[in-house]
């Protein structure tokens, strides 16, 4: 990145008069481009987000007036505290089972056996490939008949949550096992007479925890206010946010907008975060590759 | 290594739950979907995928997915290239961050809340929609936001800064000693781009597109949110045909599953061939 900032003036000393006329012309045209996709990522969040402190609004350009009443109805309502709270539920038992499931193997590629990357890549990357109403169908169709019922509970959700995090969970901390040089920090752990498990529990966990962090948020992020897999999966058995929001929009098209700027702005906090509290710890990962 | 070795048993231990997720909710479910979409092993029949396509309604579907898949995925690897390069080459530094952090930030974007937040802008009533109205232009009598172009706009939402985040590697990858080179050995900047610059970014663009025509073809929440089931998608057909107040069929919802999933599956294949290419130079 910063190669290419330095670029206009590399070129400006090689053919200062020609370049510096050419590059003012091209200038304008970024600027144009950043208004219309900054304008473009913008205006429907605006518009969402006026939907839903609006009193009326179908014939004017912006609200006639503007109230709260959405706001506080949507958290009044009986389903609220309910699907919300199920969607909690499920983002952080899926946190839960993906930070125990791929810490210590993402662990071992880095200092026992690298020779199993390649397999355990696959299988983390394989959930890209899986669109996710396909992988809705498959499941249900494995676990709706014996010998493993459990087509309809939770607890197919949240596995079927973890399978999605997967990508995220092994970039995540992939990146920062490599930050930290953990090889070097394993063999310096195991010389000073640590167990294995001392080492894992006392030296690389502390030392990767931003990066568990950084992916336990994008799998939040992920999760939380999902539609697909809660509607196959779960339906209105156990009602999510996701299933919820779909389901008032033909009646309370206005909560349904409450609702959708909650799962916006939970996902602006996420990234932000990630951006800013992480951004050092990222800088030095790309820089270590 | 270290002073104590793992052994084999040890290893196998410490990876066995992970290899036994892995197992039971991606491999296993996979393969039950590919028997299912053949009605079972027993009495296997291949009129399932076969009805796929040369059903007038499943086949009108995969063509109105891949119509909005092809168009959505190069309009966006198109638009999403030209802002990538803005934002490395921009000389006002500052602008730089906050755009990539928008363009990360809405890459992950998409399910219902994205197909919610269109209706409100070019819906009927939409804020846009209306604000035209007051230009004198009925946009709705040439543009429906609950269309196959108009699910196309939707996802350029996610497609254009999925494809700058992809680009911008690439980019910065495209180092400014090239063009001294390129320069000092004679060549113009045309020559520049023809023998150097899209040589080392087009196998970046063409992992960008297909990951791009992937994530389209797959994505089902956006569109139930925006259209229901007015518009014949594969992610909407296999929705109706499992769901089925009308029809359930499910070994016919799983064969077109198993159709959907070997697209995108083979597409993602094409994006990691392309992006091991494209690495020669990002991680040079």
């Amino acid at each position: 990145m910063s190669l290419m900032s330095d670029a206009p003036a590399v070129l400006a000393t090689q053919q200062p008069a020609e370049t510096r006329q050419a590059r003012r012309g091209p200038e304008i045209g970024y600027l144009i481009l950043f208004v219309i996709f900054t304008g473009y990522m913008l205006i429907p969040l605006i518009g969402v987000g006026l939907f839903s402190v609006a009193t009326t609004w179908f014939d004017t350009v912006l609200p006639v007036g503007y109230t709260v009443d959405h706001i506080v109805e949507t958290l009044n309502d009986p389903l609220f505290v309910p699907t919300v709270g199920r969607s909690i539920i499920a983002s952080l038992a899926t946190i839960a089972v993906s930070v125990v499931l791929m810490t210590p193997v993402m662990f071992l590629i880095h200092v026992a056996a690298p020779r199993a990357r390649p397999l355990v890549e696959f299988l983390s990357l394989l959930p890209f490939a899986l669109p996710t109403i396909v992988l809705a169908l498959s499941l249900i169709r494995t676990y709706s008949a014996p010998p493993i019922v459990l087509s309809g509970t939770p607890t197919l959700l949240i596995l079927a949550y973890v399978v999605t995090g997967l990508p995220f969970m092994y970039r995540a901390l992939d990146n920062s096992l490599r930050a930290i040089d953990t090889t070097t920090l394993n063999e310096a752990s195991v010389t000073l007479g640590a167990s294995r498990w001392t080492t894992l529990r006392r030296v690389i966990l502390p030392n990767i925890r931003t990066g568990i962090a950084a992916g336990a948020l994008l799998v939040f992020s992920v999760t939380f206010g999902e539609f697909t897999l809660s509607s196959f999966i779960v339906g209105d058995a156990w009602k999510t946010s996701g299933v919820w929001t779909v389901a008032i929009w033909d009646d309370q098209p206005h909560k349904t907008t409450v609702m959708v700027m909650i799962g916006f702005l939970i996902s602006w906090i996420i990234s932000l975060v990630i951006l800013v509290g992480f951004s050092k710890r990222a800088t030095v990962e790309t820089g270590q590759r | 290594m270290s002073g104590r070795t793992w052994s084999r048993i040890g290893l196998l231990l410490a990876f066995a739950p992970f290899l036994i997720f892995c197992l039971m909710f991606e491999l296993i479910p996979t393969f039950a979907l590919l028997v299912g979409s053949i009605g079972g092993v027993e009495k296997h029949s291949f009129e399932w995928i076969g009805k796929v396509f040369t059903n007038a309604t499943f086949q009108r579907s995969i063509l109105n997915s891949l119509l909005l898949a092809v168009t959505s995925s190069f309009l966006g690897a198109v638009i999403g290239t030209a802002i990538g390069y803005a934002i490395t080459r921009t000389r006002h530094n500052r602008l730089r961050g906050p755009l990539i952090g928008l363009a990360s930030l809405s890459a992950n974007a998409g399910g219902i809340s994205l197909g919610f937040a269109f209706i409100t802008i070019l819906g009927s009533a939409g804020m846009i929609t209306i604000l035209l109205r007051q230009f004198g232009i009925d946009l709705m009598s040439f543009f429906s936001i609950y269309s196959v172009i108009g699910l196309i706009v939707v996802y350029l939402y996610f497609q254009v800064p999925l494809m700058i985040v992809l680009m911008l590697p690439a980019f910065a990858a495209l180092k400014d000693d090239w063009v001294e080179a390129s320069a000092s050995l004679g060549g113009s900047r045309t020559d520049f781009w023809r023998r150097v610059g899209i040589p080392v970014l087009m196998p970046s663009i063409v992992a960008g597109t297909v990951l791009l025509f992937a994530s389209s073809m797959g994505a089902y929440a956006t569109a139930q949110a925006l259209i229901g089931s007015r518009i014949n998608l594969m992610t909407i057909q296999i929705s109706i045909l499992r769901r089925g107040e009308i029809l359930y069929q499910p070994a016919q919802a799983d064969a077109m599953a198993t159709v959907l999933l070997a697209i995108v599956a083979l597409s993602v294949l094409a994006y990691h061939i392309m992006q091991r290419q494209a690495q020669r130079w990002t991680h040079a």
